[in-house]
C-alpha cells in the first residue's frame, strides 16, 4: 500500500483531485451531525486521519476516469451539443410560425415584431454558432465548407442541416472530441506535460497510458539511484523527473524558470506517487464561471483528510447549485452572495479558500481569500446577509444607448468589502445615478429603489463601524427614524404642491453630502424646513458631531426624501 | 447660520436685551431642555449673538418702563406702524438653530411684559412670533474683512471697564477676549489661529441702557450704561476666525445680543 500524507495546498489539491477521480471507491456519509468517509474496497483505498493509503491497483482503469473527469469538468461537449439542439428547435419553431413570443423573449427582450424576429434570428444563430467554431478546431475542421451569411438569409434549412450535421459528427467522433477537448482543456493548466505536448497529435489517451497507468500497475517506473522524493521524503524519486512534469506550471520551479535552480538543472527528485498526486489536483478544484470567465476555487483544509473532502463539497455545493431546483436562486447575484457566506465561514475557522485563475497564459494568479477574521463574521453575520440578500436583483446600467454596461450591485458591494473598500462614496454614486435616471437621463439605468439604497446605507455603515474602526453613534434606529423624517417632508412637500421641489433639494444635500459639507447640508435643509414652517427632526443634530454619523444621516435623511419619487411599493419594509 | 424672526407687536421699548434673552432661553427649554441648561447653568459663552431691527416706519416716543415691581423708569419706546419687529439671530451652532426654531414652533407668541414686569405705560407686551427665515451668509475666505457692526461691539477690561475703539489697549483686550471665546470647548476648543488686526474705518461711540435682574439685585440700580462701538471697521485674522466671529458675534456679552457684525466687502 502506499500512502499519501496532507502537504501543501497544492498537493491536498491533488490529493481531493484524486479521490474525486476515483469516486467510485469511497462515499461520504453523514450520521447525525458528523460526515464520515467510507471505502467501499479496503484492499484498494483506505482513510487515515490525514493521510490516504491505496493500493498499487487503484491504477487499473485510471486513464479513463482521468480523461473523464477531465472531459465532463471542462463540459464543452455537452454544452455545445445541447446549443446546437436548441438552435434546431428555435428554427423550427420559426419556422411554423410557432410561439413566437416565447423566441422574442428570448432574443430580443420583448422589443421587436414578429416579422423582425423571422428574419432576424436565423442571422443570430448563425453568428452564434460562428463564433463556436471559431473557438472550435476539430468541429470546423470536420464539417468543412459552411454555408454563408446571405445563403441563410434566402434559405434557413442550410442553417438546420449544417446544425444537425455538427451533431452527428459529435456523436459518431465522440471518442475523438474526448481526447481532444481534455487535452485542450489539461493543457490550459498544466502546460505540455506527457499527453499534453504539442508534438502528440494522435493517441493522446494511449500516451498517457502509457506514460502514467502503465507504468504505476505494473510498477515499470525507473528510480533514480541517490534520490528520495522531495515531496513525500520516503519513497525514491522517478528517474529524471522535471518540475513540469509533475507540478503545475504556476507552482514553483519549471523549466521556465531554469535560471532559478542550481547549475541551471530544473530535474528535480518526485516520486512517481506524488507526481500522479500533483498531476490530479485539477480534479480537486471546484469550477465555475465568473464574469463570463473560468474561475476554480480550492478549500485548504488540512487538518484532516475528512474536512478536505467534506469541505470542498460544501463549497462545491454551494457554487454550483441546481439552479432549477432551488427557487431562491434566482439571479446569479444570490450565488455571489451564498459563496461569500461560505468562504467567510471558511476563514473563521482559519481554512484558506484559494481563488485561481488560470485563464492567464502566462502566468496564472492564485488568490488567497484572505478575509480578516473580523471581516468574516461580519459577512457571515446574518442581519448583514439580510440585508445583502434584499438587494440580489438591483443593478444599475451605464450609456445604455451605446455599449449596455449592466451591474449588478450585490457582487460590487460584496467585493468592495472584500476590498475594503466599500464608503458612503458608494451610495452617492448609486443615487446619482438614480436622481439621473428619474430625471429622463439616456446615460443611466437603473431599478433600484431610495429603499433599497437605505439597505444599502445600512450595510455601509455597519461595515465601517463594524471592519473600518470608526466611531458612529447613530443606531439603526435612528437610521430609520430619519429615513422616516425624509419621507415626511417629501410628503408635505407634495401635499404643498412642491412636490417639483423634492428633486432640486435632492440634488443640493447629495451633493454637500459627496464633498461631506455637513454645514451645507444643514443649511439647505434648515431653509427647507423653516420655508415650510415645519419642525426640524432634532435627530439632525447628531450630524454635525462626527463624518460618519452625518452621512449615515444624511443618506437615510436623502432616501426618505427621495422615496416618494419611487412607484416601488415598500412591501418589504 | 443666520435667522431672520419676524414678530408681531405693535411696540418694542428699548430696553429690550434681557427680554430677547428670556425669549431665546424660553424657546430652548421648549424643544430641549438639556440644551437650555448647558447653555445657561454654566457661565459659557453662547454660541450666537442677535440683534432686534425696528421697521423703517418706526416712530420713538417716550414712555414709562416698568422694569420690575421696584423701578420704573422713563426711556424710549419704538412703535411699529404695521405692527412688525425682526429680530435676527446668527450663531455657528446648528444644534442652537434647530432647537430655537423648534422651540419659537412650539412658542407661537412670548409675553414681553409679565404682571409686573416691563409693562410699558402699564400695557403689556405680547410678541407673536409670525415666521421664521434663513438668511445668506457672506463668505468669508481672505484674511481681512469689513465688517458694519449691526449692535454694539463691547469690550471690557479684566475690571469690566469699557475699553473704546480709540483706545490703544483696545486691540490688545479684544484679542484677549477673542482668543478665550474661541478656546471654549463648544465653540472652537482652540484660540485665534493668528492675532486680530482692528482698524476703525467709521467708527463711532455708543452709550446703550441695559438691565438685568442680576445687577439690579446686586446695585440696587434700574439700569446699567454700557459703552459700546459701532461703526465700519476693518478686522485682519485668520479666514477660519473671522468666519466664526462673524457667526457668534465680536466682544463681550455676544449672548447679550452686543456684537452682531454684518460684511460689507
Amino acid at each position: 500500500m502506499e500512502r499519501v500524507y496532507l502537504g501543501d495546498w497544492l498537493y491536498n489539491a491533488g490529493i481531493l483531485g484524486f479521490l474525486n477521480i476515483n469516486s467510485h471507491l469511497w462515499e461520504l456519509n453523514t450520521i447525525g451531525d458528523k460526515q464520515e468517509l467510507k471505502s467501499k474496497d479496503e484492499s484498494l483505498l483506505k482513510f487515515g486521519e490525514n493521510y490516504i493509503e491505496f493500493d498499487i491497483q487503484i491504477f487499473d482503469g485510471f486513464s479513463e476516469r482521468f480523461f473523464n473527469y477531465a472531459f465532463n469538468q471542462y463540459g464543452r461537449y455537452e454544452n455545445e451539443k445541447k446549443n446546437f439542439k436548441e438552435y434546431i428547435q428555435d428554427l423550427e419553431s420559426l419556422k411554423n410560425n410557432k410561439i413566437l413570443d416565447y423566441l422574442n423573449k428570448k432574443y430580443f427582450s420583448n422589443k421587436k415584431e414578429n416579422a423582425e424576429i423571422l428574419e432576424e434570428i436565423p442571422i443570430i444563430i448563425f453568428n452564434k454558432f460562428e463564433k463556436i467554431l471559431e473557438g472550435f478546431k476539430l468541429l470546423k475542421d470536420k464539417l468543412g465548407s459552411i454555408p454563408s451569411k446571405n445563403e441563410i438569409k434566402k434559405d434557413v434549412n442550410l442553417l438546420m442541416n449544417i446544425l444537425k450535421k455538427a451533431i452527428e459528427i459529435m456523436e459518431k467522433d465522440k471518442q475523438e472530441f474526448w481526447e481532444s477537448d481534455v487535452r485542450i482543456y489539461l493543457r490550459n493548466i498544466y502546460g505540455q506535460k506527457s499527453f499534453l505536448n504539442k508534438s502528440v497529435n494522435t493517441n493522446r489517451f494511449e500516451k498517457f497510458y502509457k506514460d502514467f497507468e502503465e507504468l504505476l500497475k505494473e510498477k515499470k517506473v525507473k528510480k533514480d539511484k541517490k534520490f528520495l522524493c522531495i515531496s513525500c521524503m520516503e519513497r525514491k524519486a522517478k528517474k529524471d523527473t522535471i518540475f513540469d512534469t509533475g507540478i503545475s506550471k504556476f507552482y514553483g520551479l519549471n523549466p521556465d524558470v531554469i535560471n532559478f535552480s542550481w547549475n541551471f538543472n530544473p530535474k528535480i527528485p518526485l516520486c512517481e506517487i506524488c507526481e500522479i498526486i500533483y498531476f490530479s489536483y485539477f480534479a480537486g478544484l471546484t469550477l465555475i464561471q465568473k464574469d463570463g470567465k473560468r474561475a476554480f476555487y480550492f478549500v485548504n483544509s488540512d487538518t484532516s483528510i475528512i474536512d478536505l473532502v467534506s469541505n470542498n463539497r460544501l463549497l462545491n455545493g454551494v457554487l454550483k447549485p441546481d439552479l432549477t431546483e432551488n427557487i431562491l436562486l434566482n439571479f446569479f447575484t444570490q450565488l455571489v452572495l451564498e459563496s461569500s457566506y461560505q468562504k467567510a465561514y471558511f476563514t473563521v475557522q482559519n481554512i484558506s479558500v484559494l481563488e485561481l485563475d488560470l485563464n492567464n497564459e502566462i502566468m496564472p494568479k492564485v488568490y488567497s481569500f484572505n478575509l480578516s477574521r473580523k471581516k468574516a463574521e461580519f459577512l457571515k453575520e446574518s442581519k448583514t446577509k439580510e440585508n445583502l440578500k434584499q438587494l440580489s436583483k438591483d443593478y444599475y446600467k451605464i450609456n445604455r444607448k451605446k455599449g449596455e454596461l449592466k451591474i449588478y450591485i450585490l457582487p460590487e458591494v460584496i467585493s468592495l468589502i472584500l476590498e475594503n473598500k466599500l464608503y458612503f462614496n458608494y451610495l452617492n454614486k448609486i443615487l446619482r445615478m438614480f436622481i439621473a435616471y428619474q430625471n429622463g437621463s439616456e446615460r443611466y439605468e437603473t431599478n433600484i429603489s431610495p429603499y433599497k439604497i437605505q439597505i444599502l446605507n445600512l450595510v455601509v455603515s455597519e461595515f465601517i463601524k463594524n471592519i473600518g474602526g470608526k466611531t458612529m453613534s447613530v443606531s439603526e434606529k435612528e437610521i430609520w427614524v430619519i429615513y422616516q423624517e425624509g419621507k415626511k417632508l417629501a410628503n408635505i412637500l407634495s401635499e404643498k404642491k412642491a412636490e417639483n421641489k423634492i428633486k432640486s433639494i435632492a440634488y443640493k444635500l447629495l451633493n454637500s453630502l459627496r464633498i461631506g459639507n455637513s454645514q451645507q447640508f444643514m443649511d439647505i435643509l434648515l431653509r427647507v424646513y423653516m420655508a415650510y414652517g415645519e419642525v426640524i427632526p432634532s435627530s439632525f443634530i447628531k450630524t454635525l458631531q462626527n463624518k460618519e454619523d452625518f452621512y449615515s444621516i444624511g443618506y437615510s435623511f436623502l432616501n426618505g426624501l427621495l422615496s416618494k419619487q419611487n412607484k416601488e411599493v415598500e412591501s418589504d419594509e | 447660520m443666520r435667522i431672520k424672526i419676524t414678530l408681531e407687536t405693535p411696540m418694542i421699548p428699548f430696553l429690550y436685551r434681557h427680554r430677547i434673552l428670556s425669549l431665546i432661553k424660553e424657546a430652548l427649554k421648549k424643544s430641549d431642555k438639556d440644551y437650555k441648561d448647558f447653555l445657561y447653568k454654566n457661565k459659557i459663552t453662547k454660541p450666537f449673538t442677535f440683534n432686534l431691527v425696528p421697521p423703517l416706519n418706526k416712530e420713538i416716543k417716550e414712555g414709562e418702563i416698568q422694569i420690575d415691581n421696584n423701578f420704573t423708569v422713563k426711556d424710549y419706546i419704538f412703535y411699529s406702524k404695521d405692527s412688525y419687529f425682526n429680530l435676527f439671530i446668527s450663531s455657528a451652532d446648528y444644534r442652537f438653530v434647530i432647537t430655537l426654531y423648534n422651540g419659537l414652533k412650539n412658542l407661537k407668541t412670548f409675553d414681553f411684559s409679565s404682571y409686573e414686569n416691563m409693562l410699558v405705560n402699564g400695557e403689556k407686551v405680547i410678541l407673536h412670533i409670525k415666521r421664521v427665515n434663513v438668511l445668506n451668509e457672506k463668505p468669508i475666505r481672505g484674511n481681512s474683512v469689513v465688517f458694519k457692526t449691526n449692535a454694539p461691539i463691547i469690550v471690557e477690561d479684566k475690571n469690566d471697564n469699557p475699553v473704546l475703539f480709540s483706545d490703544k489697549n483696545f486691540e490688545k483686550e479684544l484679542n484677549e477676549i477673542t482668543d478665550r471665546i474661541l478656546s471654549s470647548p463648544h465653540i472652537k476648543g482652540k484660540g485665534l489661529e493668528k492675532p486680530l488686526k482692528f482698524e476703525p474705518i467709521k467708527m463711532g461711540k455708543q452709550v446703550i441702557k441695559h438691565t438685568l435682574k442680576s445687577f439690579r439685585e446686586k446695585t440696587g440700580k434700574p439700569v446699567m450704561y454700557l459703552t459700546g462701538n459701532t461703526g465700519v471697521f476693518r478686522l485682519s485674522g485668520h479666514p477660519k476666525d473671522l468666519e466664526l466671529l462673524y457667526k457668534i458675534g465680536i466682544g463681550n456679552r455676544t449672548g447679550q445680543g452686543f456684537g452682531m457684525v454684518e460684511v460689507l466687502e
